[in-house]
């Protein structure tokens, strides 16, 4: 019986390998990461970052802002720009934009636009989100060509994509 | 004539300490309060408005009320667009193939006045006066375009319906760019940031080269240059432009 069983299992792996091979089309891409839709307005002050993949620069008062592309924002106190020094991270999931007005924030997440009380740096406060307000989803792989897994925005917005082995993948970027 | 000038200047003075003591509580103070962004950026803040790009729009938000910032209208532009610059009523857009000029006299509803074309690449872009200066990359643009050579492009724009390259520098790999007074930084990659004196806005001259630095983009603030590289971000005093000295850098990761 149980030697049986072993047999059924190596033939139906061996069918099932064998199918993998001709009808699979396997190929090296790009496939989206995902941030589930419920921790995308966990918006609060944490502990200084390092600064790894960065975008936009911006300067308001005597503080640098500098974008954390798809995470948030690093504020850097330059108020002796000799001792230039990173005082908090702004962690907004799914950032790339943002500017500045009469102490508010102004910061998007991929789709929605969100205003934020930066009188105190270190307890910011959010004011107001704004949903569905702006379209920045990144529904394509950036600076790349060839196959991707498509993109499903039902599953969350898309903080970054990684390279991977893709099976019969149906999205392509020339 | 001397007299004439004197009444001028005298009736100039008089003017503008009007408006800056009666626009003290309002805009100007707003204005204050406004930063500043480096010119890679997709969000760009006019007075009680927010312009924001969003995939092939501008869409534009009225943020009179901190708390409760409203959407107000869309416009549709094209699916290249990259970047925004304002600039005395009007947005200049950066995209992979030209710039676009926007004219925001009715600032709820933005108008595309223009649209001046060049070779592909990515491009942001400043004004000063009547003059636009844009960088393009070559190698593989913004929407894996092929640009020949990477180029700083001098654009006239005073005739907003019909903008026209009237100079141009070869450059290495140029991305953000900005001014103060008539310097102008152009962050040129591996190369550095390049400094130009504009005072002849059209014939821009090069006066410097920081070096050892791959340079991103570049905030500038009364002396104090702010640079962005790709593995640092590095602070200089160029208060004088002949000597410009690093303060400090924090480096990633």
């Amino acid at each position: 019986m149980h030697s049986n069983f072993i047999l059924l299992l190596t033939i139906f792996s061996m069918i099932f390998i064998s199918c993998k091979k001709e009808d699979d089309f396997i190929v090296t891409g790009m496939k989206p990461i995902y941030l589930p839709n419920d921790s995308l307005y966990d918006i609060r002050n944490i502990d200084i970052q390092p600064i790894v993949n960065s975008g936009t620069i911006y300067l308001w008062q005597n503080y640098l802002f500098v974008n954390e592309v798809g995470k948030g924002i690093h504020v850097i106190d330059k108020s002796n720009p000799s001792l230039s020094t990173k005082i908090t991270f702004i962690k907004i999931y799914g950032n790339k934009n943002f500017s500045i007005s009469d102490s508010t924030l102004f910061a998007d997440n991929g789709k929605d636009l969100i205003s934020i009380d930066i009188r105190d740096m270190l307890h910011i406060r959010v004011l107001k989100i704004v949903k569905d307000a702006i379209k920045n989803d990144n529904v394509f792989p950036p600076n790349f060509s060839g196959w991707f897994e498509c993109a499903d925005l039902s599953k969350g917005i898309i903080i970054s994509w990684e390279n991977t082995s893709l099976t019969n993948p149906k999205c392509n970027k020339q | 004539m001397i007299n004439f000038n004197l009444k001028i200047s005298s009736v100039f003075l008089i003017v503008v300490l009007f408006f800056t003591s009666c626009s003290k509580d309002s805009n100007a103070r707003l204005a204050n309060e406004q930063g500043k962004s480096g010119s890679i950026t997709r969000f760009a803040i006019v007075d009680h408005y927010l312009y924001s790009l969003s995939n092939n729009e501008i869409v534009v938000f009225d943020i009179t009320k901190k708390d409760d910032p409203t959407k107000i209208n869309s416009i549709k532009v094209a699916y290249n667009i990259e970047t925004i610059f304002s600039y005395i009523g009007k947005l200049y857009i950066g995209a992979s193939d030209g710039i676009y000029i926007i004219d925001i006299t009715n600032p709820r509803s933005p108008l595309v006045q223009a649209k001046e074309s060049h070779q592909v690449g990515c491009d942001p872009v400043v004004v000063k006066n009547n003059i636009a200066y844009s960088t393009v990359k070559q190698g593989v643009g913004c929407n894996n375009s092929f640009v020949s050579q990477s180029q700083l492009l001098v654009i006239n724009v005073s005739n907003p319906n019909n903008p026209f390259t009237v100079n141009s520098f070869p450059m290495n790999a140029p991305q953000g760019l900005g001014y103060d007074g008539n310097i102008l930084f152009v962050c040129d990659g591996a190369s550095g940031i390049v400094v130009f004196d504009i005072t002849n806005p059209t014939n821009p001259s090069q006066i410097q080269n920081i070096v050892g630095v791959n340079a991103v983009d570049v905030i500038t603030d009364n002396g104090l240059l702010i640079v962005s590289t790709t593995n640092s971000y590095n602070f200089y005093d160029y208060s004088d432009v002949n000597n410009i000295i690093k303060l400090s850098q924090i480096d990633k990761n």
